[in-house]
Protein backbone atom coordinates (compact mmCIF):
# COMPACT_ATOMS: atom_id res chain seq x y z
CA UNK A 1 0.00 0.00 0.00
CA UNK A 2 1.37 3.35 -1.16
CA UNK A 3 0.95 5.97 2.09
CA UNK A 4 3.21 8.63 0.00
CA UNK A 5 2.09 12.09 -0.27
CA UNK A 6 4.13 14.81 -2.18
CA UNK A 7 3.44 18.44 -1.41
CA UNK A 8 5.03 21.25 -3.19
CA UNK A 9 7.96 18.74 -4.32
CA UNK A 10 8.63 17.65 -0.50
CA UNK A 11 7.87 13.73 0.08
CA UNK A 12 6.21 12.57 3.11
CA UNK A 13 6.29 9.26 3.96
CA UNK A 14 2.96 9.32 5.06
CA UNK A 15 0.28 11.94 5.23
CA UNK A 16 0.05 12.29 9.40
CA UNK A 17 1.72 15.13 10.33
CA UNK A 18 1.68 17.00 14.19
CA UNK A 19 0.42 20.28 14.31
CA UNK A 20 2.28 23.78 15.61
CA UNK A 21 2.39 24.26 19.58
CA UNK A 22 1.27 21.18 20.52
CA UNK A 23 4.42 18.81 19.78
CA UNK A 24 7.03 20.64 21.35
CA UNK A 25 9.64 20.11 18.56
CA UNK A 26 9.46 16.11 18.63
CA UNK A 27 11.96 15.70 21.39
CA UNK A 28 9.00 14.81 24.63
CA UNK A 29 6.86 12.52 22.28
CA UNK A 30 10.15 10.76 20.89
CA UNK A 31 10.29 8.85 24.08
CA UNK A 32 7.30 7.34 23.81
CA UNK A 33 7.65 6.14 19.88
CA UNK A 34 10.09 6.64 17.29
CA UNK A 35 8.33 10.22 15.60
CA UNK A 36 10.69 10.04 12.53
CA UNK A 37 8.21 7.12 11.70
CA UNK A 38 5.06 9.85 11.06
CA UNK A 39 5.23 11.97 7.70
CA UNK A 40 6.43 15.17 8.98
CA UNK A 41 6.47 17.17 12.18
CA UNK A 42 6.01 20.81 12.54
CA UNK A 43 7.52 23.23 15.41
CA UNK A 44 6.56 25.46 17.47
CA UNK A 45 5.30 28.75 16.37
CA UNK A 46 9.17 30.84 16.05
CA UNK A 47 9.61 34.39 16.31
CA UNK A 48 12.77 36.70 15.77
CA UNK A 49 13.49 36.78 19.61
CA UNK A 50 12.89 34.60 22.42
CA UNK A 51 8.54 35.19 23.71
CA UNK A 52 7.67 34.66 27.17
CA UNK A 53 3.88 34.42 26.55
CA UNK A 54 1.29 34.83 28.20
CA UNK A 55 0.47 34.74 31.66
CA UNK A 56 -1.14 31.78 33.47
CA UNK A 57 -3.90 30.02 33.43
CA UNK A 58 -3.60 29.16 29.62
CA UNK A 59 -5.78 25.84 29.12
CA UNK A 60 -9.64 25.50 29.87
CA UNK A 61 -11.21 22.13 28.68
CA UNK A 62 -14.46 22.58 26.90
CA UNK A 63 -16.59 20.06 25.80
CA UNK A 64 -14.53 17.94 23.44
CA UNK A 65 -12.01 20.33 23.15
CA UNK A 66 -9.76 22.70 24.98
CA UNK A 67 -9.03 26.28 24.98
CA UNK A 68 -5.03 27.94 24.87
CA UNK A 69 -3.81 30.73 25.67
CA UNK A 70 0.18 30.34 25.16
CA UNK A 71 0.94 33.38 23.17
CA UNK A 72 3.46 31.84 21.01
CA UNK A 73 5.94 31.20 24.20
CA UNK A 74 9.34 29.97 21.99
CA UNK A 75 13.04 29.82 22.72
CA UNK A 76 13.41 32.55 19.38
CA UNK A 77 14.61 31.55 15.68
CA UNK A 78 18.07 31.60 16.26
CA UNK A 79 17.96 29.47 19.23
CA UNK A 80 16.00 26.97 17.37
CA UNK A 81 18.25 26.66 14.10
CA UNK A 82 21.32 25.75 16.96
CA UNK A 83 19.52 23.54 19.17
CA UNK A 84 15.95 21.78 18.27
CA UNK A 85 16.72 21.75 14.29
CA UNK A 86 19.03 19.30 14.47
CA UNK A 87 17.48 17.02 16.42
CA UNK A 88 14.25 17.63 14.69
CA UNK A 89 16.51 16.91 11.22
CA UNK A 90 17.70 13.75 12.96
CA UNK A 91 14.47 11.80 13.30
CA UNK A 92 13.88 11.26 9.40
CA UNK A 93 10.49 13.24 9.46
CA UNK A 94 9.87 15.99 7.30
CA UNK A 95 10.06 19.06 9.29
CA UNK A 96 8.08 22.05 9.07
CA UNK A 97 9.15 25.08 11.30
CA UNK A 98 6.33 27.34 12.00
CA UNK A 99 7.11 31.08 11.83
CA UNK A 100 5.06 34.19 13.15
CA UNK A 101 6.03 37.61 13.55
CA UNK A 102 4.30 41.07 14.59
CA UNK A 103 5.21 43.11 11.75
CA UNK A 104 6.23 42.52 8.34
CA UNK A 105 10.22 43.03 8.25
CA UNK A 106 9.81 40.56 11.05
CA UNK A 107 8.15 37.50 8.69
CA UNK A 108 10.84 38.55 5.96
CA UNK A 109 13.57 38.42 7.97
CA UNK A 110 12.16 35.07 9.60
CA UNK A 111 11.65 33.46 6.98
CA UNK A 112 15.19 34.56 5.24
CA UNK A 113 16.77 32.94 8.34
CA UNK A 114 15.00 29.30 8.22
CA UNK A 115 15.86 29.68 4.05
CA UNK A 116 19.22 29.29 4.74
CA UNK A 117 18.87 26.14 6.95
CA UNK A 118 18.14 22.53 6.16
CA UNK A 119 14.67 22.97 7.34
CA UNK A 120 12.21 21.44 4.57
CA UNK A 121 9.22 23.45 4.23
CA UNK A 122 7.92 26.90 6.06
CA UNK A 123 4.69 27.76 7.63
CA UNK A 124 3.76 31.24 7.51
CA UNK A 125 1.43 31.88 10.83
CA UNK A 126 -0.62 34.42 9.88
CA UNK A 127 -3.33 33.51 12.28
CA UNK A 128 -2.53 33.21 16.11
CA UNK A 129 -5.52 34.49 18.05
CA UNK A 130 -3.25 34.52 20.82
CA UNK A 131 -0.85 37.57 20.90
CA UNK A 132 -2.25 41.28 20.15
CA UNK A 133 -0.11 41.38 17.14
CA UNK A 134 0.40 37.50 16.22
CA UNK A 135 -0.04 38.06 12.57
CA UNK A 136 -3.67 37.77 12.95
CA UNK A 137 -3.67 41.39 11.35
CA UNK A 138 -2.34 39.97 8.23
CA UNK A 139 -4.23 36.96 8.30
CA UNK A 140 -7.80 38.38 8.20
CA UNK A 141 -8.48 39.92 5.11
CA UNK A 142 -7.59 38.53 1.60
CA UNK A 143 -5.60 42.34 0.61
CA UNK A 144 -3.29 41.11 4.21
CA UNK A 145 -2.98 37.59 3.36
CA UNK A 146 -1.54 38.67 -0.31
CA UNK A 147 0.30 41.18 1.03
CA UNK A 148 2.32 39.75 3.43
CA UNK A 149 2.35 36.27 1.62
CA UNK A 150 4.40 38.41 -1.71
CA UNK A 151 6.42 40.45 1.05
CA UNK A 152 7.69 36.62 2.12
CA UNK A 153 7.76 35.12 -1.39
CA UNK A 154 10.36 37.31 -1.79
CA UNK A 155 13.07 35.87 0.12
CA UNK A 156 11.42 32.59 0.79
CA UNK A 157 14.01 29.52 -0.45
CA UNK A 158 11.69 27.08 0.75
CA UNK A 159 8.25 25.56 0.15
CA UNK A 160 5.97 27.99 1.71
CA UNK A 161 2.96 26.85 3.32
CA UNK A 162 0.46 29.73 4.45
CA UNK A 163 -1.28 28.88 7.45
CA UNK A 164 -5.07 30.08 7.65
CA UNK A 165 -7.37 31.01 10.23
CA UNK A 166 -11.02 30.11 10.57
CA UNK A 167 -12.06 33.52 12.39
CA UNK A 168 -12.57 35.12 9.10
CA UNK A 169 -15.80 36.14 7.09
CA UNK A 170 -14.76 33.98 4.05
CA UNK A 171 -11.47 31.76 4.35
CA UNK A 172 -11.79 30.70 0.63
CA UNK A 173 -10.75 34.13 0.12
CA UNK A 174 -7.77 33.77 1.97
CA UNK A 175 -6.89 30.72 0.46
CA UNK A 176 -6.82 32.43 -3.28
CA UNK A 177 -5.54 35.21 -1.92
CA UNK A 178 -2.03 33.06 -0.32
CA UNK A 179 -2.19 30.95 -3.61
CA UNK A 180 -2.11 34.41 -5.85
CA UNK A 181 0.63 35.62 -4.29
CA UNK A 182 2.83 32.90 -4.38
CA UNK A 183 1.89 29.97 -1.69
CA UNK A 184 2.85 26.63 -2.53
CA UNK A 185 0.26 25.15 0.05
CA UNK A 186 -2.09 25.75 2.50
CA UNK A 187 -2.57 24.87 5.64
CA UNK A 188 -6.00 25.13 8.31
CA UNK A 189 -7.26 25.52 10.36
CA UNK A 190 -5.89 27.49 13.51
CA UNK A 191 -8.15 27.50 16.67
CA UNK A 192 -11.17 29.15 16.76
CA UNK A 193 -11.00 32.43 18.79
CA UNK A 194 -13.26 31.71 22.35
CA UNK A 195 -13.43 31.74 25.61
CA UNK A 196 -14.23 29.79 28.75
CA UNK A 197 -16.14 31.54 32.15
CA UNK A 198 -15.89 30.44 35.42
CA UNK A 199 -19.57 31.18 36.84
CA UNK A 200 -18.30 30.55 40.71
CA UNK A 201 -16.00 33.39 40.34
CA UNK A 202 -17.42 35.24 37.81
CA UNK A 203 -13.91 35.58 35.80
CA UNK A 204 -12.79 34.06 32.72
CA UNK A 205 -10.61 31.02 32.68
CA UNK A 206 -8.05 32.28 31.11
CA UNK A 207 -5.93 34.90 32.34
CA UNK A 208 -5.79 36.44 28.53
CA UNK A 209 -9.78 36.04 28.74
CA UNK A 210 -10.06 34.30 25.38
CA UNK A 211 -8.26 31.79 23.85
CA UNK A 212 -8.47 29.76 21.00
CA UNK A 213 -10.59 26.28 20.90
CA UNK A 214 -9.06 23.40 19.43
CA UNK A 215 -9.98 19.46 19.05
CA UNK A 216 -12.80 17.36 18.20
CA UNK A 217 -15.07 20.71 18.68
CA UNK A 218 -13.46 22.40 15.58
CA UNK A 219 -13.94 19.51 13.32
CA UNK A 220 -16.77 20.22 11.74
CA UNK A 221 -16.24 23.62 11.16
CA UNK A 222 -12.58 22.66 9.69
CA UNK A 223 -13.53 19.67 7.57
CA UNK A 224 -16.80 22.61 5.97
CA UNK A 225 -13.54 25.26 5.41
CA UNK A 226 -11.01 22.47 4.19
CA UNK A 227 -14.00 21.72 1.87
CA UNK A 228 -14.71 25.22 0.78
CA UNK A 229 -10.78 25.79 -0.34
CA UNK A 230 -10.47 23.06 -2.07
CA UNK A 231 -12.92 24.01 -4.88
CA UNK A 232 -11.06 27.51 -4.36
CA UNK A 233 -7.52 26.45 -4.81
CA UNK A 234 -5.77 24.22 -6.99
CA UNK A 235 -2.34 24.03 -4.62
CA UNK A 236 -2.32 21.43 -1.83
CA UNK A 237 -4.10 21.61 1.06
CA UNK A 238 -3.09 20.65 4.47
CA UNK A 239 -6.08 20.41 6.38
CA UNK A 240 -6.30 19.98 10.41
CA UNK A 241 -8.55 20.30 13.57
CA UNK A 242 -9.93 17.99 15.80
CA UNK A 243 -8.15 15.04 14.12
CA UNK A 244 -8.42 12.24 16.79
CA UNK A 245 -8.59 8.72 15.02
CA UNK A 246 -7.63 7.66 11.44
CA UNK A 247 -11.12 7.69 10.23
CA UNK A 248 -11.05 11.13 10.75
CA UNK A 249 -7.83 11.86 9.04
CA UNK A 250 -9.36 10.19 5.90
CA UNK A 251 -12.26 12.41 5.96
CA UNK A 252 -10.33 15.37 5.64
CA UNK A 253 -8.37 14.14 2.93
CA UNK A 254 -11.93 13.05 1.05
CA UNK A 255 -12.70 17.26 1.77
CA UNK A 256 -9.33 17.75 -0.43
CA UNK A 257 -6.53 17.76 2.52
CA UNK A 258 -3.81 16.18 0.60
CA UNK A 259 -2.09 15.39 4.33
CA UNK A 260 -3.33 16.22 7.66
CA UNK A 261 -1.63 18.00 10.74
CA UNK A 262 -2.67 16.41 14.35
CA UNK A 263 -2.50 18.40 17.00
CA UNK A 264 -4.63 18.67 19.99
CA UNK A 265 -5.15 14.94 19.78
CA UNK A 266 -1.30 14.63 21.26
CA UNK A 267 -1.87 16.24 23.94
CA UNK A 268 -4.50 13.95 25.26
CA UNK A 269 -2.75 11.27 24.08
CA UNK A 270 0.64 10.56 23.92
CA UNK A 271 0.59 8.30 21.36
CA UNK A 272 -2.04 9.90 19.25
CA UNK A 273 -0.30 10.75 16.22
CA UNK A 274 1.40 7.09 15.68
CA UNK A 275 -2.01 5.58 16.48
CA UNK A 276 -3.89 7.89 13.65
CA UNK A 277 -1.16 7.48 11.20
CA UNK A 278 -1.95 3.23 12.13
CA UNK A 279 -5.66 3.68 11.93
CA UNK A 280 -5.27 5.07 8.67
CA UNK A 281 -3.44 2.37 6.97
CA UNK A 282 -5.16 0.01 8.14
CA UNK A 283 -8.65 1.55 7.14
CA UNK A 284 -6.84 1.88 3.49
CA UNK A 285 -6.01 -1.79 3.91
CA UNK A 286 -9.29 -2.94 4.87
CA UNK A 287 -10.78 -0.86 1.99
CA UNK A 288 -8.70 -1.90 -0.55
CA UNK A 289 -7.54 1.56 -1.27
CA UNK A 290 -4.28 0.95 -2.56
CA UNK A 291 -2.50 4.92 -2.46
CA UNK A 292 -3.83 7.00 -0.30
CA UNK A 293 -3.78 9.92 -2.28
CA UNK A 294 -6.76 8.14 -4.16
CA UNK A 295 -8.75 9.75 -1.19
CA UNK A 296 -7.93 12.95 -1.67
CA UNK A 297 -11.28 15.30 -2.88
CA UNK A 298 -13.17 11.84 -3.49
CA UNK A 299 -16.21 13.24 -1.59
CA UNK A 300 -19.30 12.46 -3.19
CA UNK A 301 -21.53 15.61 -3.39
CA UNK A 302 -24.29 14.60 -6.01
CA UNK B 1 13.60 7.67 33.26
CA UNK B 2 11.32 7.95 30.50
CA UNK B 3 7.63 8.58 30.82
CA UNK B 4 5.59 5.57 30.06
CA UNK B 5 1.13 4.92 29.53
CA UNK B 6 0.75 2.97 32.21
CA UNK B 7 -2.34 0.68 31.95
CA UNK B 8 -3.67 0.17 35.76
CA UNK B 9 -6.50 -0.86 37.31
CA UNK B 10 -7.95 -0.10 40.37
CA UNK B 11 -7.56 -2.40 43.50
CA UNK B 12 -8.92 -0.64 46.22
CA UNK B 13 -10.40 2.58 46.85
CA UNK B 14 -11.22 3.90 50.48
CA UNK B 15 -12.16 7.57 51.66
CA UNK B 16 -12.32 8.79 55.38
CA UNK B 17 -13.42 11.87 55.49
CA UNK B 18 -16.20 12.51 52.96
CA UNK B 19 -13.90 14.04 49.89
CA UNK B 20 -10.13 12.60 49.50
CA UNK B 21 -9.33 9.43 48.35
CA UNK B 22 -7.39 6.77 48.58
CA UNK B 23 -6.97 5.22 45.57
CA UNK B 24 -4.91 1.96 45.21
CA UNK B 25 -3.83 0.33 41.80
CA UNK B 26 -2.27 -2.38 39.92
CA UNK B 27 -0.10 -3.00 36.91
CA UNK B 28 0.77 -6.54 35.24
CA UNK B 29 3.43 -5.18 33.41
CA UNK B 30 6.74 -3.70 36.09
CA UNK B 31 6.24 -0.01 36.95
CA UNK B 32 9.06 2.26 36.45
CA UNK B 33 11.10 3.71 39.38
CA UNK B 34 9.04 7.04 40.79
CA UNK B 35 11.23 9.52 42.46
CA UNK B 36 9.43 11.33 45.40
CA UNK B 37 7.32 14.67 43.64
CA UNK B 38 7.19 12.87 40.39
CA UNK B 39 3.65 12.98 39.33
CA UNK B 40 0.97 10.42 36.72
CA UNK B 41 -0.90 12.13 34.35
CA UNK B 42 -4.46 10.59 34.46
CA UNK B 43 -7.17 9.46 32.25
CA UNK B 44 -10.19 10.11 34.29
CA UNK B 45 -14.19 8.61 32.47
CA UNK B 46 -15.46 11.87 30.82
CA UNK B 47 -12.89 14.03 29.77
CA UNK B 48 -10.34 14.51 27.45
CA UNK B 49 -7.60 16.29 29.23
CA UNK B 50 -5.72 14.24 31.69
CA UNK B 51 -5.80 15.14 35.42
CA UNK B 52 -2.10 15.27 37.11
CA UNK B 53 -1.91 13.43 40.43
CA UNK B 54 1.31 12.80 42.29
CA UNK B 55 1.93 9.66 42.90
CA UNK B 56 1.74 8.72 47.20
CA UNK B 57 3.41 5.49 47.05
CA UNK B 58 4.47 2.86 44.26
CA UNK B 59 6.32 -0.22 43.72
CA UNK B 60 6.79 -2.63 40.83
CA UNK B 61 3.24 -3.91 40.58
CA UNK B 62 1.45 -1.28 42.91
CA UNK B 63 0.70 2.46 43.15
CA UNK B 64 -1.43 4.81 45.34
CA UNK B 65 -2.72 7.98 44.81
CA UNK B 66 -4.21 9.88 47.25
CA UNK B 67 -7.30 12.02 45.35
CA UNK B 68 -9.63 14.71 46.57
CA UNK B 69 -12.47 15.74 44.95
CA UNK B 70 -12.70 19.20 43.95
CA UNK B 71 -14.22 18.65 40.28
CA UNK B 72 -16.03 16.64 37.64
CA UNK B 73 -12.95 15.16 36.95
CA UNK B 74 -11.56 14.00 40.01
CA UNK B 75 -15.14 13.16 40.90
CA UNK B 76 -15.56 10.84 38.13
CA UNK B 77 -12.61 9.05 39.02
CA UNK B 78 -12.78 8.42 42.69
CA UNK B 79 -16.33 7.06 41.80
CA UNK B 80 -15.30 4.50 39.85
CA UNK B 81 -14.81 0.66 41.81
CA UNK B 82 -12.00 -2.12 42.35
CA UNK B 83 -11.63 -3.43 39.15
CA UNK B 84 -11.98 -0.22 36.89
CA UNK B 85 -9.13 -0.17 34.38
CA UNK B 86 -7.22 3.58 33.44
CA UNK B 87 -4.15 4.55 31.92
CA UNK B 88 -1.97 7.18 33.43
CA UNK B 89 1.43 8.29 31.90
CA UNK B 90 4.47 7.98 34.49
CA UNK B 91 6.42 8.65 36.22
CA UNK B 92 6.72 12.94 34.83
CA UNK B 93 8.03 16.15 35.89
CA UNK B 94 11.30 16.43 38.27
CA UNK B 95 10.77 15.30 41.84
CA UNK B 96 12.70 16.46 44.86
CA UNK B 97 16.18 16.85 45.22
CA UNK B 98 17.62 14.83 47.81
CA UNK B 99 20.28 16.21 50.06
CA UNK B 100 22.28 13.42 51.67
CA UNK B 101 24.78 15.86 53.89
CA UNK B 102 21.83 17.65 55.21
CA UNK B 103 20.89 16.85 59.02
CA UNK B 104 17.30 17.88 59.76
CA UNK B 105 14.92 17.26 56.94
CA UNK B 106 11.56 18.61 57.28
CA UNK B 107 8.36 18.09 55.16
CA UNK B 108 5.95 20.12 55.21
CA UNK B 109 2.37 19.60 53.97
CA UNK B 110 -0.97 20.39 54.07
CA UNK B 111 -4.32 17.98 53.03
CA UNK B 112 -3.56 16.48 49.84
CA UNK B 113 -0.26 18.41 49.27
CA UNK B 114 1.34 15.52 51.50
CA UNK B 115 1.00 12.56 49.30
CA UNK B 116 4.34 13.66 47.73
CA UNK B 117 6.63 14.29 50.31
CA UNK B 118 6.36 10.18 51.82
CA UNK B 119 8.32 8.91 49.25
CA UNK B 120 11.45 11.27 50.59
CA UNK B 121 11.15 9.38 54.04
CA UNK B 122 9.94 6.30 52.33
CA UNK B 123 13.10 6.16 49.93
CA UNK B 124 15.58 7.08 52.07
CA UNK B 125 15.52 5.36 55.70
CA UNK B 126 19.06 6.72 56.05
CA UNK B 127 17.90 10.27 56.42
CA UNK B 128 16.46 12.17 59.75
CA UNK B 129 12.88 12.99 59.00
CA UNK B 130 10.28 15.35 60.75
CA UNK B 131 6.89 15.50 59.38
CA UNK B 132 4.92 18.85 60.02
CA UNK B 133 1.49 17.38 58.28
CA UNK B 134 -1.45 19.64 58.43
CA UNK B 135 -5.64 18.85 57.86
CA UNK B 136 -8.39 20.25 57.54
CA UNK B 137 -9.76 17.44 61.00
CA UNK B 138 -8.78 14.46 62.30
CA UNK B 139 -11.15 12.88 59.83
CA UNK B 140 -8.54 14.04 56.91
CA UNK B 141 -6.08 12.62 58.80
CA UNK B 142 -7.23 9.22 58.27
CA UNK B 143 -6.26 8.92 55.03
CA UNK B 144 -2.71 8.70 55.13
CA UNK B 145 -3.23 5.51 58.28
CA UNK B 146 0.01 5.62 60.26
CA UNK B 147 2.15 5.96 56.78
CA UNK B 148 4.25 9.28 58.20
CA UNK B 149 4.78 7.68 61.50
CA UNK B 150 6.12 4.46 59.90
CA UNK B 151 8.85 6.15 57.71
CA UNK B 152 9.66 9.14 59.65
CA UNK B 153 11.91 9.83 63.02
CA UNK B 154 8.64 12.18 64.33
CA UNK B 155 5.17 13.48 63.08
CA UNK B 156 3.76 16.22 64.05
CA UNK B 157 0.07 16.64 63.35
CA UNK B 158 -2.10 19.61 63.18
CA UNK B 159 -5.70 20.02 62.27
CA UNK B 160 -7.98 23.51 61.51
CA UNK B 161 -10.26 22.30 64.46
CA UNK B 162 -8.03 20.92 67.06
CA UNK B 163 -9.97 17.57 66.73
CA UNK B 164 -5.99 16.21 66.65
CA UNK B 165 -2.32 17.40 67.60
CA UNK B 166 -1.58 20.78 67.25
CA UNK B 167 -4.99 23.31 66.47
CA UNK B 168 -3.56 25.54 64.41
CA UNK B 169 -0.93 25.64 61.00
CA UNK B 170 2.00 23.31 60.71
CA UNK B 171 3.97 26.26 59.62
CA UNK B 172 3.36 27.34 63.42
CA UNK B 173 5.97 24.41 64.12
CA UNK B 174 8.63 25.40 61.72
CA UNK B 175 10.87 27.13 64.69
CA UNK B 176 10.32 24.26 66.85
CA UNK B 177 12.01 21.67 64.48
CA UNK B 178 14.03 24.35 62.85
CA UNK B 179 14.65 22.75 59.83
CA UNK B 180 17.78 22.01 57.68
CA UNK B 181 16.44 21.40 54.55
CA UNK B 182 12.29 21.69 54.07
CA UNK B 183 10.11 19.94 51.26
CA UNK B 184 6.80 21.63 50.63
CA UNK B 185 3.63 20.57 49.29
CA UNK B 186 0.28 22.64 50.08
CA UNK B 187 -1.59 26.19 49.97
CA UNK B 188 -0.65 28.97 48.56
CA UNK B 189 -1.06 30.26 52.81
CA UNK B 190 1.98 27.53 53.51
CA UNK B 191 4.04 28.42 50.50
CA UNK B 192 4.37 31.62 51.39
CA UNK B 193 4.75 31.44 55.44
CA UNK B 194 7.23 28.46 54.59
CA UNK B 195 9.24 30.41 52.01
CA UNK B 196 9.63 34.01 54.60
CA UNK B 197 10.92 31.05 56.83
CA UNK B 198 13.70 29.88 54.66
CA UNK B 199 14.14 33.10 53.32
CA UNK B 200 15.00 34.46 57.13
CA UNK B 201 16.84 31.19 58.28
CA UNK B 202 18.74 30.80 55.45
CA UNK B 203 17.18 27.06 54.94
CA UNK B 204 17.25 25.41 51.72
CA UNK B 205 13.89 24.40 50.59
CA UNK B 206 11.86 22.64 47.92
CA UNK B 207 8.25 22.95 46.54
CA UNK B 208 6.07 21.16 44.34
CA UNK B 209 3.64 23.82 42.49
CA UNK B 210 0.25 23.12 40.61
CA UNK B 211 -1.13 24.18 37.63
CA UNK B 212 -3.57 23.23 34.96
CA UNK B 213 -1.77 20.98 32.35
CA UNK B 214 -2.35 19.83 28.68
CA UNK B 215 -0.37 17.18 27.76
CA UNK B 216 2.07 17.17 30.93
CA UNK B 217 5.33 16.28 29.42
CA UNK B 218 6.52 19.50 28.07
CA UNK B 219 5.10 20.05 25.00
CA UNK B 220 2.22 21.70 24.66
CA UNK B 221 3.70 25.08 27.18
CA UNK B 222 -0.12 25.74 28.62
CA UNK B 223 1.62 24.55 32.87
CA UNK B 224 3.27 27.97 33.23
CA UNK B 225 4.41 29.07 36.60
CA UNK B 226 6.54 32.05 37.41
CA UNK B 227 9.65 31.36 38.25
CA UNK B 228 13.29 33.67 39.15
CA UNK B 229 16.31 31.87 37.02
CA UNK B 230 19.14 34.40 37.53
CA UNK B 231 17.42 36.89 38.92
CA UNK B 232 15.03 37.32 36.14
CA UNK B 233 11.71 36.14 36.53
CA UNK B 234 10.37 33.26 33.76
CA UNK B 235 7.86 31.21 32.85
CA UNK B 236 8.65 27.56 33.04
CA UNK B 237 6.58 24.46 32.71
CA UNK B 238 5.49 23.05 35.69
CA UNK B 239 5.36 19.90 34.26
CA UNK B 240 8.57 19.51 32.75
CA UNK B 241 10.94 22.10 34.76
CA UNK B 242 8.72 21.33 37.84
CA UNK B 243 6.34 20.43 39.53
CA UNK B 244 9.01 20.53 42.23
CA UNK B 245 11.74 24.22 42.26
CA UNK B 246 13.94 25.49 44.94
CA UNK B 247 11.29 27.31 47.40
CA UNK B 248 13.24 30.78 47.09
CA UNK B 249 13.09 30.88 43.32
CA UNK B 250 9.05 30.57 43.03
CA UNK B 251 7.16 33.49 42.62
CA UNK B 252 4.37 33.71 44.72
C1 LIG C 1 1.93 18.07 39.73
C2 LIG C 1 0.56 18.02 40.36
C3 LIG C 1 0.30 17.05 41.30
C4 LIG C 1 -0.96 16.95 41.87
N1 LIG C 1 -1.19 15.98 42.79
C5 LIG C 1 -2.41 15.84 43.33
C6 LIG C 1 -2.66 14.80 44.28
O1 LIG C 1 -1.80 14.00 44.61
N2 LIG C 1 -3.91 14.70 44.78
C7 LIG C 1 -4.90 15.56 44.42
O2 LIG C 1 -6.03 15.40 44.90
N3 LIG C 1 -4.69 16.56 43.54
C8 LIG C 1 -3.47 16.72 42.99
N4 LIG C 1 -3.25 17.75 42.08
C9 LIG C 1 -4.36 18.62 41.73
C10 LIG C 1 -5.27 17.93 40.71
O3 LIG C 1 -4.59 17.81 39.48
C11 LIG C 1 -6.57 18.75 40.50
O4 LIG C 1 -7.30 18.78 41.69
C12 LIG C 1 -7.43 18.14 39.39
O5 LIG C 1 -6.81 18.29 38.14
C13 LIG C 1 -8.81 18.78 39.35
O6 LIG C 1 -9.56 18.23 38.28
P1 LIG C 1 -11.15 18.30 38.30
O7 LIG C 1 -11.63 17.93 36.95
O8 LIG C 1 -11.69 17.51 39.42
O9 LIG C 1 -11.43 19.83 38.65
P2 LIG C 1 -11.90 21.02 37.73
O10 LIG C 1 -11.73 22.25 38.51
O11 LIG C 1 -13.23 20.74 37.12
O12 LIG C 1 -10.80 20.97 36.59
C14 LIG C 1 -10.82 21.85 35.48
C15 LIG C 1 -9.46 21.83 34.84
O13 LIG C 1 -8.50 22.49 35.67
C16 LIG C 1 -7.48 21.63 36.07
N5 LIG C 1 -7.18 21.86 37.49
C17 LIG C 1 -8.08 22.24 38.44
N6 LIG C 1 -7.46 22.37 39.63
C18 LIG C 1 -6.15 22.08 39.42
C19 LIG C 1 -4.99 22.06 40.27
N7 LIG C 1 -5.05 22.34 41.56
N8 LIG C 1 -3.81 21.71 39.71
C20 LIG C 1 -3.72 21.41 38.40
N9 LIG C 1 -4.78 21.42 37.56
C21 LIG C 1 -5.98 21.76 38.07
C22 LIG C 1 -8.00 20.24 35.79
O14 LIG C 1 -6.97 19.29 35.56
C23 LIG C 1 -8.85 20.47 34.58
O15 LIG C 1 -8.07 20.53 33.43
C24 LIG C 1 -1.98 17.86 41.50
C25 LIG C 1 -1.72 18.85 40.55
C26 LIG C 1 -0.46 18.93 39.97
C27 LIG C 1 -0.18 19.98 38.96
C1 LIG D 1 -1.48 24.43 22.94
C2 LIG D 1 -1.55 24.81 21.49
C3 LIG D 1 -0.54 25.61 20.95
C4 LIG D 1 -0.57 25.98 19.60
N1 LIG D 1 0.44 26.74 19.09
C5 LIG D 1 0.46 27.03 17.76
C6 LIG D 1 1.54 27.75 17.18
O1 LIG D 1 2.52 28.10 17.84
N2 LIG D 1 1.50 28.03 15.84
C7 LIG D 1 0.44 27.64 15.04
O2 LIG D 1 0.45 27.89 13.85
N3 LIG D 1 -0.59 26.94 15.58
C8 LIG D 1 -0.62 26.63 16.90
N4 LIG D 1 -1.66 25.91 17.43
C9 LIG D 1 -2.77 25.50 16.55
C10 LIG D 1 -2.61 24.06 16.07
O3 LIG D 1 -1.42 23.90 15.34
C11 LIG D 1 -3.83 23.65 15.20
O4 LIG D 1 -3.91 24.53 14.09
C12 LIG D 1 -5.15 23.73 15.93
O5 LIG D 1 -5.00 23.37 17.29
C13 LIG D 1 -6.24 22.85 15.30
O6 LIG D 1 -5.88 21.48 15.26
P1 LIG D 1 -6.23 20.42 16.44
O7 LIG D 1 -7.70 20.52 16.74
O8 LIG D 1 -5.82 19.08 15.90
O9 LIG D 1 -5.42 20.82 17.60
C14 LIG D 1 -1.65 25.55 18.78
C15 LIG D 1 -2.65 24.73 19.33
C16 LIG D 1 -2.62 24.36 20.66
C17 LIG D 1 -3.70 23.49 21.20
S1 LIG E 1 1.39 20.48 30.25
FE1 LIG E 1 2.16 20.57 28.21
S2 LIG E 1 4.07 21.55 28.59
FE2 LIG E 1 3.36 21.24 30.59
Amino acid sequence: MNMKTTIAGVQFKNPIITASGTFGFGREYNNFYDVGLLGGICSKGLTLEPRQGNQPVRIAETPSGMLNSVGLQNPGVEYFIQNELPFMKSTGAVVIANAAGSCEADYVRIVQMLSDTDVDMIELNISCPNVKKGGMAFGVDPEGVEHIVKAVRHVCKKPLIVKLTPNVADISKNALAAQNAGADAISLINTVAAMAVDYKTRRPVLNAVTGGLSGPAVKPVALRMVYQCYKAVNIPIIGMGGIVSGTDAAEFMLCGAAAVQVGTANIFEPLAAINILNELTNLCEHDNITNVQSLVGGLRVD
Amino acid sequence: MKPVVAQLTISKIECFDGSVYRVEASSDTALPNIAAGQFAHIKVPGKSLRRPICVYKSDEHTITFIVADVGEGTHAFVTQKAGYKFDAILPLGNGFPILQDKKNIVLLGGGTGCAPLIKIAGQNPSLHVTALLGFRNAAAMGTYKNDFDRVCKRVLYCTDDGSYGHHGFPTDLLAEVSPDVLYVCGAYGMMKTAQDYCKKHGVTGYASMEQRMGCGVGACLVCSVNIMVDGEQKLLRACADGPVFPLEDIVL
